[in-house]
């Protein structure tokens, strides 16, 4: 027989409650996984992984584009073979200021999504509210598009690196060529990714709007080195103004990689205004840790 | 040993003029239980639950949640306790389900445990196949069930509540305020909750601190709040003087109050009865007989309300 339908409907609301609260007893992993957490949903997050279709396209069109260069520069040296020195400009020593603008646009799409989208829907007081902690917040959105963009960066050079090992005559002495410039361009790559980074995501942690942090970010990257090297090209500075020219972000990273492979730089910004290439290396790691602190403190404050 | 106590704990919030006192030299010790933080808005709950949450640093004075000093132990104390905020906090593109998991994680939890637990808590919440969804789409009583869902699914020992009603229609609000009994009496998951409408707390808490321009009021078990201004409300369309007058004259503690009204004290025993038969007797027209409601007025203006009674009872 069959039961009443009110009891059959009061003992399913029943039994979904009963089961709908049990303890947790089980490991509780605290601070540091929080970070780890955090650290590899970010990295994801910048390239659109477990997001919709739409959020895998800037990252990856952009990726696509930073390996274009290097992809072309291994054809060439195929066709051309040992001739290609002198008919392909771009070498592992002086990639990453090639795809500089790439760059620029990779941290400007990226940096708002990391910041700002916690700050615009407040989500950021769930997260304060738990073991994680407020710098621990700012390390790892930090950590995580640093080592996305070094991912980006380092893919392009190993496919150089790997076509200048092929497409030498003798193997032997292409491991040779390339072998030493893999530390160099482990670094360059890491100081470069951190420093991009943090200066996108020092001005997008101020900025909770996606767009106007954006406009921010671009027009940072942009303005700064266009003003600035017109001002060293055009401005025939002396002392001390020619060290203007470490305001330009592209002649940071051409100083950087100058300075690490012990070749001359290429940007007009170092050449012209004079100043020792390895001014702007170390230029550049000081922006790196200066802009993580802006973060840091940032975060300290924030209203959550 | 109090789940939560205070001492002299003091909140000024930079501004013109000296600022803004939010809580002044508040001393208070609150044993486990569900707990209703009542007071009007703005009397200083929110800043209350923050620093006892470590995200506020107090300006001076003491706090200590589950033993531990909310100034040295923050950290420590945030794995352990689950905190509602009252604003949407909510971010609009992740599914419920994604949301609580990651938080769950963020609390500590093992992945494979964090997503378990996400499972449960939201059924407990009463969010089924819509977890799946974005929360953008949400309803408010949705969003106000995920925002206890994800304070919920570390298992804390301490759950911290802010207006869990917040925006919700009166069935929703049924329901949280069902939740949020379930949770204190079944699951033992001490509660903080507050609320500026202690009909709600009325109805959940079984201790009530009431707060007001960030000082202490009053902080009693709700039985010695009802026992002290339980009042009845008897309406009839005429001869309210005559209803007071028999009620008087029978024992109970009886005033008129305006035309159509009589207050009658429920102190010694219900005057249900002598209600009735005097409005028999006299033939008069009960229209209503109720409870006078506490709400948080009644409660700040307290005097009011006892001077009332007892000057019939006189």
């Amino acid at each position: 027989m069959a039961q009443p339908p009110d009891l059959i409907a009061g003992s399913a609301t029943g039994s979904i409650f009963d089961l709908g609260y049990h303890g947790y007893d089980g490991p509780r992993l605290g601070r540091r996984h929080a970070i780890s957490t955090l650290f590899v949903h970010s990295l994801k997050w910048t390239f659109g992984i477990g997001r919709g279709g739409r959020a895998k396209i800037a990252p990856f069109v952009l990726a696509g584009l930073t390996l274009l260069p290097a992809v072309i520069a291994v054809g060439i040296r195929a066709l051309a073979g040992p001739a290609a020195e002198r008919v392909s400009p771009i070498t592992p020593q002086n990639y990453l200021t090639y795809v500089q603008t790439f760059i620029a646009f990779f941290v400007t799409a990226q940096a708002p999504e990391l910041l700002g989208r916690d700050q615009r829907s407040h989500v950021l007081t769930l997260y304060f509210s738990r073991a994680l902690e407020r710098t621990d917040y700012a390390l790892a959105k930090y950590g995580a598009l640093v080592c996305a963009l070094a991912l980006v960066l380092l893919a392009p050079q190993a496919v150089l690196l790997l076509g200048m090992i092929f497409a030498s005559v003798d193997l032997g002495a292409g491991l040779g060529a390339t072998l030493p410039l893999v530390v160099p361009i482990l670094l360059s790559t890491v100081v470069a990714a951190a420093f991009f980074s943090g200066i996108a995501l020092a001005i997008a942690a101020f900025i909770p709007r996606r767009a106007f942090s954006a406009g921010a970010i671009v027009a940072t990257f942009l303005v700064l080195s266009g003003v600035v090297e017109i001002l060293v090209v055009r401005g025939r500075l002396r002392d001390p103004f020619r060290y203007v020219a470490l305001l330009d972000p592209y002649a940071l990273l051409d100083g950087l990689a100058s300075t690490l492979f012990g070749v001359p730089g290429r940007d007009a910004s170092v050449t012209h205004s004079g100043v020792d290439p390895a001014i702007f290396a170390v230029g550049a790691c000081v922006v790196a840790v200066a802009t993580l602190l802006v973060i840091v403190a940032r975060y300290r404050r924030i209203e959550a | 040993m109090p789940l939560i106590s205070t001492q002299n704990l003091t909140k000024r919030y930079p501004g013109p003029g000296g600022g803004v006192l939010a809580l002044d030299a508040l001393s208070v010790e609150i044993e486990p239980g569900i707990v209703g933080l009542v007071g009007a808005n703005g009397a200083g709950k929110s800043t209350l639950l923050r620093i006892l949450l470590g995200l506020l640093a107090p300006t001076s004075g003491r706090a200590s949640v589950l033993g531990l000093d909310t100034a040295a132990n923050g950290g420590r104390i945030r794995e352990r306790v689950g905190y509602m905020p009252e604003h949407d906090v909510l971010p609009s593109d992740l599914t419920a389900t994604d949301l609580v998991a990651h938080l769950a994680e963020m609390s500590g939890l093992p992945r494979i445990a964090a997503r378990e637990r996400t499972a449960d808590v939201l059924r407990h919440v009463g969010l089924f196949e819509e977890r799946y969804r974005p929360i953008g789409g949400y309803s408010t009583g949705m969003r106000q069930r995920v925002k206890l869902a994800q304070a919920l699914v570390h298992d804390p020992r301490l759950l911290l509540l802010d207006e869990p009603t917040n925006g919700l229609d009166p069935a929703g609000r049924d329901e949280m305020l069902d939740l949020v009994r379930r949770t204190g009496t079944e699951f033992g998951i001490a509660v903080l909750v507050c609320s500026h409408l202690l009909g709600e707390i009325e109805r959940v808490c079984d201790h009530v601190v009431a707060i007001d321009g960030g000082r202490l009021l009053r902080s009693a078990s709700l039985a010695s709040f009802t026992g002290r201004t339980g009042t009845l409300i008897v309406e009839v369309d005429e001869g309210a003087a005559d209803l007071a007058a028999d009620l008087v004259a029978a024992g109970f503690p009886a005033r008129v109050d305006g035309p159509r009204r009589v207050l009658v004290g429920t102190h010694a025993e219900l005057p249900y009865d002598a209600i009735r038969d005097a409005a028999a007797s006299r033939g008069l027209a009960l229209i209503r007989v109720e409870p006078a409601r506490h709400r948080v007025e009644d409660l700040f203006r307290d005097d009011v309300h006892e001077e009332g009674v007892r000057g019939t009872a006189a």
